[in-house]
């Protein structure tokens, strides 16, 4: 298939899928709120899961992190998750099994830039609903101080963990071109940035040889290290290498995602309608 | 009028697995590469509760291997729950109209719309890596055979309940939102709350998820059971109540089908 291409990018267009994405995300709104509910929720049963440990066993620091910290920490992960979480992958699948590709293929839009487009309502929603609130929380309870350096650090930890989750989220949405059903494929994919990005444990828990890969994976930088940031318990040394280990990864994962993409768009067909 | 009876049932849900599996392995590369990739999943509580209890002692009164036949149990019991009940496809088949003409065959409702849930076939190999655990803790408890029986059978009862009360959710929420976005939160928090010791959340929390939301009934209390921390009588009365659980729920449903109404054609 071949796409119609548009001298300028047509903006007032790609915003008007933000537009529609939101409506969309919203024509079901008690069930959007109850879900809301279960990611507050989940916070608070991570709080009680890891005040059992502590208070049980009468521990007050577990490597470096008391239980106050594991409480932002927690939080802070659950804040990312509105972040460090994408749609790409699910709405080219459908696209593919719904055969709708084949419409929003010859709109005189470029297809990677419209999917991200209709997933970024999503994100939009996830950082209003979830990442701003929980962040306010935790900056509430933890007492720390954010100078104007660790604010630009986090924002500049949170933008490039996005843009990760979100190269990830197009590569493994591209291979649905070939496989068309990619469900299982995804559900392991983000329990993995769950557990390697520090989402079920701080990584620093975690054994020295793990820790030092997970620090050079594309995963610690979507969760752990702004997290850590924020309570300011990693060392600079750690984050300097985070960030550099993710810049690599995002040139290597954007060449990946040009040649895939290149490849197998001439593969795509409409699949039903 | 047909009699259909309880062995027609089954063979009616065993045809439509056959169906599904022999659809799921069309494409045998990407099949196996599923199961694998599925497999991993059950290795997550796994990872979690040994770095938990290698820095610290873990929970109190539960060593390593008791919240691994923990953890490894609620893996199990979730994905069995979901290979019969997907509530995001029945809700969307429900939706587009599709369950309409299925809902016309001679079966019962609750048998029709579990048999033809056939696209998570994967999480039978997160059901493996969940019993493959399962075994290696209890292997090294040394949990006699009587022992394992007992509980994989209060365990089965348990998950009876939950899958007839998640299926008469899953209806009720087509009821009220015509979405089942929630159900999706709600499964992942099971997974979480359910992988530890009720008792760690507090008496309220507790009762919820053993009386309102029933992990506790397929899970916790059949652990507690045989690690001995409750006794004979009220393992009865969770049998008893598992039982409760699941005829109210299973008549719910039905109550709530009949008021079903197709959205599509």
């Amino acid at each position: 298939m071949k796409s119609r291409h548009v001298g300028f990018p047509n903006i007032d267009a790609y915003i008007s899928m933000i537009a529609i994405g939101i409506k969309d995300e919203l024509a079901y709104k008690l069930d959007y709120i109850i879900s809301l509910f279960f990611a507050f929720i989940n916070v608070l049963f991570m709080i009680l899961i890891w005040s059992a440990i502590y208070l049980g066993t009468g521990v007050t620091s577990i490597r470096g992190l008391s239980l106050p910290d594991i409480y932002v920490y927690f939080l802070i992960v659950y804040a990312l998750h509105g972040v460090a979480n994408t749609q790409l992958q699910t709405v080219i699948e459908e696209d593919i099994q719904e055969g709708s590709i084949a419409t929003a293929y010859i709109r005189p839009l470029r297809y990677p830039i419209q999917v991200y487009m209709r997933g970024a309502a999503q994100d939009l929603m996830g950082l209003l609903f979830l990442t701003i609130p929980f962040f306010v929380i935790a900056a509430l309870i933890a007492h720390v101080t954010l100078t104007l350096g660790r604010v630009l650090l986090l924002l500049v930890e949170i933008l490039i963990g996005y843009v990760l989750v979100n190269l990830i989220g197009f590569l493994i949405g591209i291979t649905a071109v070939k496989l068309i059903n990619i469900s299982s494929l995804e559900a392991v994919t983000w329990s993995t940035v769950l557990l390697l990005g520090g989402g079920i444990l701080p990584l620093n828990m975690m054994p020295l040889v793990v820790q030092q890969i997970l620090y050079i994976s594309p995963f610690a930088i979507m969760l752990y290290i702004p997290a850590t940031t924020f309570l300011g318990t990693v060392s600079q040394s750690i984050i300097v290498t985070n960030i550099l280990a993710s810049l690599a990864w995002i040139a290597l994962l954007t060449v990946v995602a040009f040649i895939a993409w290149g490849k197998v768009r001439r593969q795509i067909t409409s699949a039903g309608g | 009028m047909v009699e259909i009876t309880l062995i027609d049932s089954i063979k009616y849900y065993l045809i439509n697995q056959v169906y599904a599996w022999k659809s799921f392995f069309a494409y045998r590369t990407q099949s196996l590469l599923w199961l694998f990739y599925s497999a991993f999943t059950g290795t997550f509580s796994l990872i979690t509760i040994t770095v938990i209890y290698n820095v610290s002692s873990g929970f109190p009164g539960w060593n390593y291997y008791q919240m691994l036949i923990l953890s490894s149990t609620v893996v199990m019991v979730i994905n069995a729950i979901e290979y019969n009940v997907d509530s995001w496809g029945m809700i969307r088949s429900m939706r587009h109209g599709m369950l309409d003409m299925r809902i016309i065959r001679p079966y019962g409702l609750a048998t029709i719309m579990i048999s033809t849930q056939l696209e998570a076939k994967t999480l039978i190999s997160g059901f493996a890596s969940g019993l493959a655990i399962f075994a290696y803790a209890a292997f090294m408890l040394h949990l006699s055979l009587t022992y394992i029986i007992t509980f994989l059978g209060i365990v089965a009862i348990g998950t009876y309940a939950f899958m007839m009360f998640l299926l008469m959710l899953t209806v009720l929420s087509y009821h009220l939102f015509k979405s089942g976005m929630f159900i999706n939160g709600l499964i992942n928090t099971l997974s979480v709350v359910g992988s530890y010791p009720l008792s760690v959340f507090g008496t309220i929390i507790m009762l919820f998820f053993s009386i309102l939301v029933p992990i506790g009934i397929a899970v916790y209390y059949p652990a507690e059971l045989i690690f001995g921390k409750i006794n004979v009588a009220l393992s009865l009365a969770i049998i008893l109540f598992s039982l409760a659980v699941a005829f109210v729920s299973y008549k719910l449903f039905y109550v709530l089908m009949r008021h079903y109404t197709s959205g599509g054609g």
